[in-house]
C-alpha cells in the first residue's frame, strides 16, 4: 500500500480558489477523511489527487515519487464514485473486469480476479446482470469492486454512501472499515457526513473554505476543535458557542453574558478574579457536558427558560433561552427524560474542564493555561499545525 | 367514463393521421402492382395483379446497378457525417480549448446556410478537383453535418461526467474512452441519427443531378426518367420509386429497437 503526501496543493478558477494551499499526509495504511461542509473543495482536492484535476499549485506524491504530472491511471490509485459511475451498457462482471482488460491482462487472470472479488463482496450471483438491474447497495459494491480488483496502491473515495438509504449505509459503513482492517488499505475518503467521518476514520481532515482547519483522530478533533467552524460543525446538535465577557486573571477565567455566570480555574492556588478589564471571547460547551439543575441551584451557572423539548428516543434534546427573552439558546442533551418542561425556569450546571474557549476575531481555540488565555502558538499560514499543538490543558 | 372517452378520441386521432401517413405509400405499391393498363384504375386493391411495371421499369434502368450506387453514396455520406459529428461532439463535448465557442457556431453555422449558397462554389471546387461525374464528388461536400455534431453534442452532454472519469481512472484514454464508453452508452441516439442521416442521404436528388451530369447513376435520378415530355409513365415510375423505398424500410427494421428506444428516452429527459 502506498503513502499519499500532499504538499501546497492549490487550484484556483478564475478569481475562486477552491483549494487553499494544501498539506497533508496520508500514512501507509491509514483510512483519512477529507471532512466538510458542500463547496469546501474537498471532492477537487481528492480529484487532484487522482490526476483528474491539474493542481494550479503545489505536489502530490504517492510514496515520495512527484506523481503531479503522471495521467491517473498510471498513479496506482482507484477511485469510488459517488454515482458509482458504472458502465451501463456492460455486465456486472465486464464492469469488475474493465480496469483488468484496459491494461492487457489475460483473460483467464481477468476472470480469476473477477470471481475473487465478486465472491468477496457478494456479488457471484449477478456477475451477467448490467447496472440497471442492480439496487443501489448493489450498484455500490459493484464500484467497490471495480476498485479492489486492481489491487491498488490507495483508494480514493468520493462520497460512496451518500446515495444509500440510511440503514444500508450503516452497514455498508461497518463493511467498509472491516475492508479496511483486512486489506490495512490507504484509503483517502470524502465526506461532508460527519458520522461516517467520527466512525470510521483513523484521522480526520476538516476542510472549510479550500483551507485545512484541522487534522486528528476522531477524539481529538471532537474533543478539542481547533476553531468554532468545527466546534459548530461537529457534533449533533453541535457545540453551544456563546459571546461572553471573559475577565482574565493570573488564577483562572471569568465568564459572564446573560444568564450566565460561569468560574473557569485554573492550576495552583489563587482566586479566579471577580471583577477586573473584561475582553470578548466565545465560550463552547457540547450539549452533551450541560447538566439539568434546579433554577436556585448553587451550581447552576447558566439560567434560562426551556423553550422547547425534543424526543429522541433514547435521548432528550431540550433547548433552553438563557437569561431574559432574547437572551442566547443553547442546547442540553441527555438520556430520556431529561426533567424538563417547556416555559419553565431552569439551570444548568458545567464541569469547567468541559468548556472550551475561543478567540471572537480569529474563531481559534484558545488554550487555558496558568496566567493567561492567550492564542495557541501556530504559524497563520500553516493550519495544519494546530494538529501538532499539545492539546493538555492544565486543570484543577 | 370521460377518461375513456377521452382515449378513445385520441386513439381516432393518431389513426386518421396514421392512416393519412400511410395511404400515399400503399398507393404508390398499389399502383405499381395493377396491369399497365389499369394505372389510373382507382379501386382501393390492384387486382387482377400484375408485376408488368416492375419489368418494365427494369428494363428501362439498371435498376440493381441504381440501388448500388445509391447504397455507396447514402451509407458513404451517413458514415461519414456520423464519424466525423462523433468526433467533432466528442472534442466540444469533453474538453475545453481555445476558439472552442467559435467553432461550434461556425460548424452549427453551415445547418443554417442555405444549400443554395454552398452549391456553386462546391461545385467549382469539385470541377477543379475533378471529381465531377464521380460517386466520391457526391460524397465529399456532404461529410460534415452541423445538425448531427449539435445533437451528438447535447447527447454525451448528457453523460454523466464521472462515467468519463471513470475510464480515465480506469486506464482509458481519451481515445478509448470514446469507443469503449462512450459509444456503447449512446448506440441508441446514434442509430436514429445514423437512419435519420441515410435517409437523407438516400433521398438526395438535387446535388447528385448536379455532380452526376449523366443521368441516372443514383434511383432517384433514374426515375426522373419516366417524367417525359410526353407525359408521365405511373406505372413504372411507382414501381422504380417502390423498389427505391426498400432499403430504408429494411434499415428502419433493423434499428427500430434502438430508434424507438431514443426517441422514448429522450422525451423522459
Amino acid at each position: 500500500m502506498s503513502r499519499i503526501r500532499l504538499s501546497g496543493l492549490r487550484k484556483t478558477y478564475g478569481d475562486t480558489v477552491a483549494v487553499d494551499g494544501i498539506d497533508l499526509d496520508v500514512a501507509d495504511g491509514e483510512f483519512l477523511v477529507l471532512l466538510g461542509p458542500s463547496g469546501c473543495g474537498k471532492s477537487t482536492l481528492l480529484r487532484m489527487v487522482a490526476g483528474l484535476i491539474e493542481p494550479t499549485d503545489g505536489r502530490v506524491l504517492v510514496d515520495d515519487a512527484d506523481v503531479t504530472a503522471v495521467p491517473p491511471r498510471d498513479r496506482d490509485l482507484a477511485m469510488v464514485f459517488q454515482s458509482y459511475a458504472l458502465y451501463p451498457h456492460l455486465t456486472v462482471a465486464s464492469n469488475l473486469g474493465f480496469p483488468l482488460r484496459v491494461r492487457g491482462e489475460r483473460r483467464a487472470v481477468v476472470r480469476e480476479k473477477v470471481a475473487a472479488v465478486a465472491a468477496e463482496l457478494g456479488l457471484t450471483e449477478l456477475l451477467r446482470r448490467r447496472p440497471k438491474e442492480l439496487s443501489g447497495g448493489q450498484r455500490q459494491r459493484v464500484a467497490l469492486g471495480r476498485a479492489l480488483v486492481r489491487e491498488p496502491g490507495a483508494f480514493l473515495m468520493d462520497e460512496p454512501l451518500s446515495n444509500l438509504d440510511a440503514k444500508l449505509r450503516t452497514s455498508t459503513r461497518a463493511g467498509l472499515s472491516a475492508l479496511h482492517r483486512r486489506l490495512r488499505a490507504t484509503v483517502l475518503y470524502v465526506t461532508h457526513d460527519q458520522v461516517e467521518a467520527m466512525t470510521m476514520a483513523d484521522r480526520v481532515a476538516l476542510l472549510d473554505g479550500g483551507r485545512l482547519v484541522q487534522v486528528g483522530t476522531p477524539a481529538e478533533v471532537y474533543d478539542a476543535p481547533a476553531t468554532t467552524f468545527v466546534a459548530g460543525f461537529l457534533g449533533s446538535p453541535p457545540m453551544n458557542l456563546l459571546d461572553v465577557d471573559a475577565v482574565v486573571g493570573p488564577h483562572g477565567v471569568r465568564a459572564r453574558a446573560v444568564g450566565l455566570d460561569l468560574s473557569l480555574p485554573d492550576a495552583g492556588p489563587g482566586p479566579v478574579p471577580d471583577a477586573g478589564s473584561s475582553r470578548a471571547l466565545v465560550l463552547g460547551v457540547r450539549p452533551e457536558h450541560l447538566v439539568v439543575r434546579a433554577p436556585d441551584a448553587p451550581d447552576a451557572v447558566l439560567r434560562g427558560r426551556v423553550s422547547a423539548v425534543e424526543n429522541l428516543g433514547s435521548e432528550e434534546l431540550a433547548r433552553c433561552v438563557l437569561g431574559a427573552d432574547g437572551g442566547p439558546e443553547v442546547t442540553v442533551r441527555g438520556p430520556r427524560p431529561l426533567g424538563v418542561v417547556p416555559g419553565r425556569e431552569v439551570g444548568l450546571a458545567v464541569d469547567p474542564a468541559r468548556v472550551h474557549l475561543f478567540d471572537p476575531d480569529s474563531g481559534r481555540r484558545l488554550e487555558r493555561r496558568p496566567g493567561a488565555v492567550s492564542p495557541a502558538p501556530s504559524s497563520p499560514a500553516v493550519e495544519p499545525a494546530l494538529d501538532d499543538r499539545p492539546l493538555a490543558r492544565s486543570l484543577p | 367514463m370521460t377518461d375513456r372517452l377521452r382515449a378513445v378520441r385520441g386513439h381516432l386521432v393518431l389513426a386518421a393521421v396514421g392512416l393519412a401517413c400511410v395511404f400515399p405509400i400503399y398507393w404508390m405499391y398499389a399502383t405499381s402492382l395493377r396491369r399497365p393498363g389499369d394505372v389510373f384504375a382507382t379501386s382501393l386493391l390492384p387486382w387482377p395483379l400484375s408485376l408488368g411495371s416492375y419489368r418494365e421499369a427494369a428494363r428501362e434502368l439498371d435498376v440493381v446497378g441504381l440501388l448500388a450506387n445509391t447504397a455507396v453514396v447514402a451509407v458513404g455520406v451517413a458514415v461519414g457525417q456520423l464519424l466525423v459529428a462523433l468526433l467533432a461532439a466528442y472534442a466540444f463535448a469533453a474538453y475545453r480549448f481555445r476558439g472552442e465557442k467559435l467553432l461550434y457556431l461556425a460548424m452549427i453555422g453551415t445547418w443554417l446556410i442555405p444549400f443554395q449558397v454552398t452549391m456553386l462554389p462546391n461545385y467549382v471546387l469539385l470541377y477543379q478537383a475533378g471529381l465531377l461525374n464521380t460517386l466520391a464528388g457526391v460524397i465529399l461536400p456532404q461529410l460534415l453535418s452541423g445538425v448531427a455534431v449539435l445533437l451528438l453534442r447535447s447527447h454525451m452532454r448528457s453523460i454523466p461526467g464521472e462515467l468519463l472519469e471513470a475510464a480515465r481512472m480506469d486506464g482509458r484514454g481519451s481515445w478509448g474512452t470514446l469507443w469503449t464508453v462512450v459509444v456503447p452508452v449512446l448506440r441508441p441516439a446514434l442509430a436514429a441519427l445514423a437512419i435519420l442521416l441515410f435517409v437523407t442521404a438516400w433521398n438526395e436528388y438535387f446535388w447528385p443531378a448536379m455532380v452526376l451530369q449523366r443521368s441516372g447513376a443514383v434511383i432517384q435520378l433514374g426515375i426522373r426518367g419516366f417524367l417525359g415530355t410526353e407525359g408521365v409513365r405511373w406505372g413504372p415510375l411507382m414501381a422504380a420509386s417502390g423498389l427505391a423505398c426498400l432499403p430504408v424500410f429494411a434499415l428502419y427494421l433493423v434499428l427500430q429497437r434502438q430508434v424507438v428506444s431514443a426517441f422514448v428516452r429522450s422525451g423522459l429527459r
